[in-house]
């Protein structure tokens, strides 16, 4: 047994047999979540007031148009027959066509899922990039003026909403100084503030998890016993310290993430980003339900699966944590 | 103390091609314009079952023509037709075609292509409002067309010239269909649709085949951007050339600018305010003649428009064909209001004013509230998003609700609106509403005076039953670079883009 491959290794083989039971589970547990999530949608939009289309048409279009294109929605239809017709629909991947655009909700979502990606992550990455050695650096040297300086920041990250900090930044980069475009995806330029803004509030986040919970974690007994064995102080940070401050701090990238996702519309809807999020709000304004239901189911997954993903990343940093049980 | 100046070192090297580049872009020659709108135009084909609005204009006006052009300040010119004649009996327009005009896949446009598009506009969602009374089209020869009436319309023409009106290739159509047709437009346009990004963006490129000569500006593009800050701002710093309806407010802060200018004009809809005649205190005359007299409308001008606005006295529009200049609107009047609300039978109920949450309507409404309060009214404001208002509106439940009452075809027909039987369901409607609509009707048949006058006795019943108070003459804004020549604020909001050109 000791000649074999570590990744024939018994023990890892029950190890990795676990994380796909695991894995496979928190899938399948998946589908309840989007079935209850979906149906409340659905009969929230259907009960909402609006006639679509009538709205579609314009308020000149006759009866007898109206009522042609509503056969054409299947609005005169049961809410039931019309969820049960739609989900059927969504298992085979048609999520139909928009009723107020003139576009495939599938491939819209496709097209446009990569630009509110790709902010999301860069806020992430902004976010933890600058946060978490902040946090970390302001617990060493706690009291000092980096502390209370990174401890005003948060404060000041968590009272600004992203519409005003938007808007400041873009008087302040965008008109004053003429360094980046005011809106748009045009250039990559255009990818350095919608980041900047959606991911403060989660900058003040990861600033004050890593602060806390190095402060618990240097103030343990194992950190005291350590130092007492001669080990550096860079070596105590380092090599016992960081890692296992870092736990909860990976519970809250994975919150993030899920979080910026639907906080981009905020951001998207300020710097013109055609992203998920101003596709979402655009639909419930006028109860376009395939295009509500599409976005949200995706939604759903996609945060399902960033879930999965950061329980499993927890469990590798945090050996103690048992995935079979 | 060295590493602070290393860090602050590298973020110059960083910054600093930031700042160059920005110099750079300013710099280059513009033979193209970015016009910034808040929506998202995305029906390219009006004869389409699923019609179009407001926002597809922005594409249609320029990618397609008419047979006649609705000129910046409502009157009608030339366009497609070199000319028209009207028969005598008012029911027969003989339309001259120009020879040689072009679609944009090199078709030419002959008479069959009008009458593919009038016959089919006819039978759209937007045939019965636009196309009204239209009967048949006749193709006389190749450059020839008569189009039949069922019976006289004198705002026939301002249909013609609608976006309804934009002529369509027959043959590209019968190769494609509606989708095809919706996907790729063709049209005798300045321009053609090159690209389109839901959500995003439009860009049309010059047709240099344009009958009327290559436009000017090379590649427009219609950027869609939500935010009005970000409009705003993207004005200021050169992302942006042009803006569409700002708020006269910010009008008057673009003139104080360098670099900006504006355009403010009439447009052809007329802001209102209906009031519930059918059901609850709104039958009582008395009320809504109240109602009426609080009503400080110069008042609501200067909190909206700044005063910038055209007070209405009628229901009907100064540029609207038809108007009757001779009726007096119902003046302010606190005393003759509260002596109409001691004779009513109102008891102190809430008396609720539906708006569109978020427009300047809202701001409207909250005048009006303190104006009737003021009387003795319990008035509250409802502001709802715009589903719930169109549904409110649908099936009349509200007791005043704010109305922007706009017009194609720019005539006094459209008072009529509100009375349209097929529109509302008739048993929510005004007492008087039969016998309005049927004067309505007849007024089409009518010219000259003999029309003037029958709008005018409409109005006047719309006075003294306190059916709606007229408020103000709606305006269209436009803000855009000083150096781009031609840009003019239009009476429904196009943009002709082929009369834009940078100095």
């Amino acid at each position: 047994m000791a000649h074999l491959p570590c990744f024939l290794k018994p023990s890892r083989r029950r190890a990795g047999v676990n994380w796909l039971k695991y894995a496979l589970k928190r899938l399948v547990l998946l589908v309840p979540v989007i079935l209850s999530v979906t149906f409340i949608l659905f009969v929230i939009l259907s009960l909402a007031p609006g006639d679509v289309a009538r709205m579609v048409l314009g308020q000149d279009a006759t009866p007898e148009q109206i009522a042609e294109l509503n056969h054409q929605m299947g609005l005169d239809r049961p809410l039931i027959i019309r969820y049960v017709n739609y989900m059927v629909d969504a298992l085979k991947l048609d999520f139909g066509k928009s009723w107020t655009g003139n576009f495939d909700v599938l491939s819209e979502f496709s097209h446009r899922l990569p630009y509110t990606l790709l902010v999301s992550a860069l806020a992430l990455v902004f976010a933890t990039g600058l946060g978490i050695p902040l946090g970390i650096a302001s617990a060493i040297k706690q009291y000092s003026l980096l502390d209370y300086g990174s401890t005003f920041v948060v404060m000041l990250l968590f009272s600004m909403p992203a519409f005003w900090l938007g808007t400041m930044c873009q008087i302040f980069f965008c008109l004053t100084l003429r360094w980046l475009p005011v809106s748009g995806i045009a250039s990559w330029k255009s990818f350095i503030l919608p980041p900047i803004i959606l991911g403060a509030n989660t900058l003040a986040s990861m600033i004050r998890m890593s602060r806390t919970s190095m402060l618990d974690v240097i103030k343990m007994d194992y950190i005291r016993t350590a130092r007492a064995k001669g080990a550096s102080n860079r070596d105590v940070i380092i090599h016992h310290s960081i890692r296992n401050s870092l736990i909860p701090v990976v519970t809250q990238i994975g919150i993030s993430f899920a979080g910026t996702i639907g906080g981009a519309v905020v951001t998207e809807n300020i710097f013109a980003i055609p992203g998920i999020g101003t596709m979402l709000i655009n639909a419930v304004k006028s109860r376009d339900v395939p295009v509500v239901m599409g976005t949200v189911i995706f939604i759903t997954i996609i945060v399902g699966i960033i879930n999965l993903i950061v329980d499993l990343i927890c469990a590798i940093v945090d050996p103690r944590i048992d995935l079979a049980s | 103390m060295k590493k602070l100046v290393l860090a602050m070192l590298a973020l110059l090297m960083v910054l600093l091609p930031l700042a160059a580049q920005a110099t750079q872009e300013a710099a280059a020659v513009k033979d193209s314009a970015t016009l910034v709108v808040a929506g998202n135009p995305y029906r390219f084909f009006a004869l389409s079952p699923k019609g179009c609005g407001g926002d597809d204009n922005l594409v249609l006006s320029n990618v397609y023509d008419c047979l006649l052009c609705l000129e910046a300040d409502g009157t009608l010119s030339p366009a497609l037709a070199e000319s028209y004649e009207l028969s005598a009996d008012g029911l027969t327009y003989t339309f001259h075609l120009r020879k040689g005009v072009k679609f944009s896949n090199g078709a030419e446009m002959t008479a069959e292509d009008v009458k593919f598009t009038f016959d089919k506009g006819a039978k759209g969602p937007l045939g019965q409002a636009l196309f009204i009374n239209f009967d048949h089209c006749t193709i006389i020869d190749a450059y020839t067309v008569e189009i039949g009436l069922v019976s006289p319309f004198a705002a026939f023409p301002g249909g013609v010239s609608s976006r309804l009106g934009g002529m369509c290739c027959k043959a590209y159509w019968d190769h494609v269909g509606d989708e095809g047709y919706m996907a790729n437009p063709i049209g005798t346009g300045a321009y053609k649709l090159v690209e389109y990004v839901n959500g995003d963006h439009v860009k049309l490129e010059a047709n240099a085949d344009h009958w009327r000569g290559a436009p000017a500006i090379k590649t427009i593009t219609i950027a869609l951007v939500a935010d009005v800050n970000t409009q705003i701002l993207g004005l200021q710093n050169g992302d942006y050339d042009v803006m569409r309806n700002p708020s006269i407010e910010m009008c008057g802060r673009f003139d104080t600018m360098k670099g900006i200018k504006t355009s403010i004009g009439n447009s052809t809809a007329r802001v209102t305010v209906n009031l519930n005649a059918w059901s609850g205190i709104g039958k009582d005359l008395n009320f809504r003649k109240a109602v009426q007299a609080a009503i400080n409308k110069d008042d609501i001008n200067k909190a909206v428009n700044s005063g910038a606005a055209t007070i209405l006295k009628v229901d009907i529009c100064p540029m609207y064909g038809g108007y009757p200049d001779h009726i007096q609107g119902v003046a302010y009047d606190v005393a003759a209001a509260k002596a109409y609300l001691a004779k009513s039978s109102y008891n102190g109920e809430p008396f609720v004013i539906t708006c569109t949450a978020g427009t300047t309507y809202e701001t409207v409404a909250k005048v009006m509230q303190a104006q009737l309060i003021e009387i003795g009214i319990k008035c509250e404001v409802e502001a709802v998003d715009n589903m719930t208002y169109e549904e409110r509106g649908k099936k009349r439940n509200f007791d005043a609700r704010v109305v922007d009452e706009a017009s194609s075809l720019i005539d006094a027909d459209s008072i009529a609106t509100q009375f349209t039987p097929s529109r509302f369901d008739q048993s929510v409607w005004y007492p008087r509403a039969a016998e309005i609509y049927a004067m309505a009707q007849k007024g089409r048949a009518l010219q000259g005076k003999e029309r003037t006058d029958l709008y005018g006795t409409i109005a006047q019943i719309l006075l003294d039953e306190a059916y709606t108070i007229p408020l103000y003459n709606g305006i269209n804004t436009v803000a855009f670079n000083e150096n781009l020549n031609g840009v003019q604020a239009h009476c429904l909001g196009y943009y002709n883009f082929r009369f834009w050109s940078w100095k």
